[in-house]
């Protein structure tokens, strides 16, 4: 009984021995073939030797047959890691050979995919923060410095730092330019310290606020602060931004919102339609 | 039941001879050096295979002794692969 059970094992041990032996020669590049080889390798030989010490009981013979099983264990993934890690080291470059159904379109679709789905995570970040911020009415005559104190205690608030600093950051970003652009519309925006935050607040003026010669009645503002690692989300707004207020009949629209949320629903409805147009 | 023994010879031998057609056409150093390590474990199994058919135990003794210089040769290629010395 004891030798069929070897010789169970033994041809077990020899199959595998040999297939490793054809991924040696199959494989396309010294990495695979290592993988294929030395694993089967030393399965097959570990069984082999097992076999050998079922098949010939217990005796002087089984005892070799186990301890050399155990050097194999030990030593051959050793050296199968040591050759890996000289092809490494000498700079032998992994093949790249992929299946036929691997390479081309698919692939490509699924890449697409992913990143499809990332931009899409990104847009809805971009709707959350529009659909959250606050939004704020003026009904008198404003300066810049009074719309500056105003938002920044607004700001202040919402992002928990000290008024003062924004409202020395916004008043030296309006020294370097002017932050105001044609048609009617300013987008004061500064970078404060900490990560993680990004707010923008977007004020209707119904009388206008003077912001420069140039721009005597600047009718709506959307002030942005952002902390650094936050800035995409400014470059992403103030493109859709500038796209929203030169769309036909926005100034109308913006002026005769009756309150907050129409307001709210105008940016959010024309933000959809800028993207739709996109599509 | 000799001649599965001696089937399972043959298939050692096939094997080797795949073995030994990787090490001639390589085509990297490391591709050889696997071929060899392959062989060495092969050439174990073969010896353990002999050891049961004459019921020598001396085969034994053979197979343990090539395994272990099989490790230490590997050892050895892949430092010289690495283009280190033997201390580093």
């Amino acid at each position: 009984m004891n030798e069929y059970i070897g010789i169970v094992l033994i041809a077990f041990g020899v199959i595998y021995d040999l297939l490793a032996c054809l991924g040696l020669i199959r494989m396309p590049d010294i990495y695979t073939r290592l993988q294929t080889a030395t694993k089967a390798v030393t399965v097959g030989t570990a069984c082999i030797l097992i076999g050998a010490a079922v098949y010939a009981g217990p005796g002087p013979l089984a005892a070799k047959a186990l301890l050399c099983m155990v050097f194999v264990l030990l030593t051959n993934p050793t050296s199968a890691h040591v050759i890996a890690r000289a092809a490494h080291s000498s700079g032998i470059r992994v093949e790249r050979v992929t299946a036929e159904g691997l390479m081309g379109r698919e692939i490509e679709s699924e890449l697409w995919d992913v990143t499809k789905k990332e931009d899409t995570v990104q847009k809805d970040l971009l709707m959350h923060i529009i659909a959250n911020c606050s939004i704020v009415e003026i009904n008198q005559h404003v300066n810049k410095e009074g719309l500056f104190e105003l938002v920044s205690q607004k700001l202040g608030h919402i992002q928990n730092v000290s008024p003062d600093v924004i409202k020395n950051k916004l008043i030296s970003r309006e020294k370097e330019s002017v932050t105001a652009l044609k048609p009617d519309f300013a987008i004061p925006h500064i970078i404060i310290a900490g990560e993680d935050s990004f707010e923008i607040i977007a004020i209707r003026a119904k009388k206008g606020v003077f912001f420069s010669e140039d721009f005597p009645a600047v009718r709506s503002v959307f002030v942005m602060s952002g902390t650094q690692d936050q800035w995409s989300f400014y470059l992403r707004i103030l493109a859709l931004i500038v796209q929203l207020v030169r769309t036909e009949g926005f100034f109308d629209k913006w002026l005769k919102a009756s309150d907050k949320e129409e307001l709210r629903e105008l940016l959010l409805n024309g933000i959809k339609g800028i993207r739709e147009n996109k599509n | 039941m000799e001649i599965f023994i001696y089937s399972a010879l043959f298939l050692f031998i096939l094997g080797i001879f795949l073995c030994l057609g990787r090490l001639i056409s390589g085509p990297t150093a490391p591709d050889r050096a696997v071929a060899i390590e392959i062989m060495g474990i092969i050439l174990v199994g073969f010896c353990t295979v002999i050891s049961i058919l004459t019921g020598e135990e001396f085969y034994m003794s053979v197979a343990i002794a090539w395994a272990l210089l099989s490790f230490i040769g590997s050892l050895a290629l892949g430092k010289y692969l690495e283009g280190k010395n033997l201390d580093e």
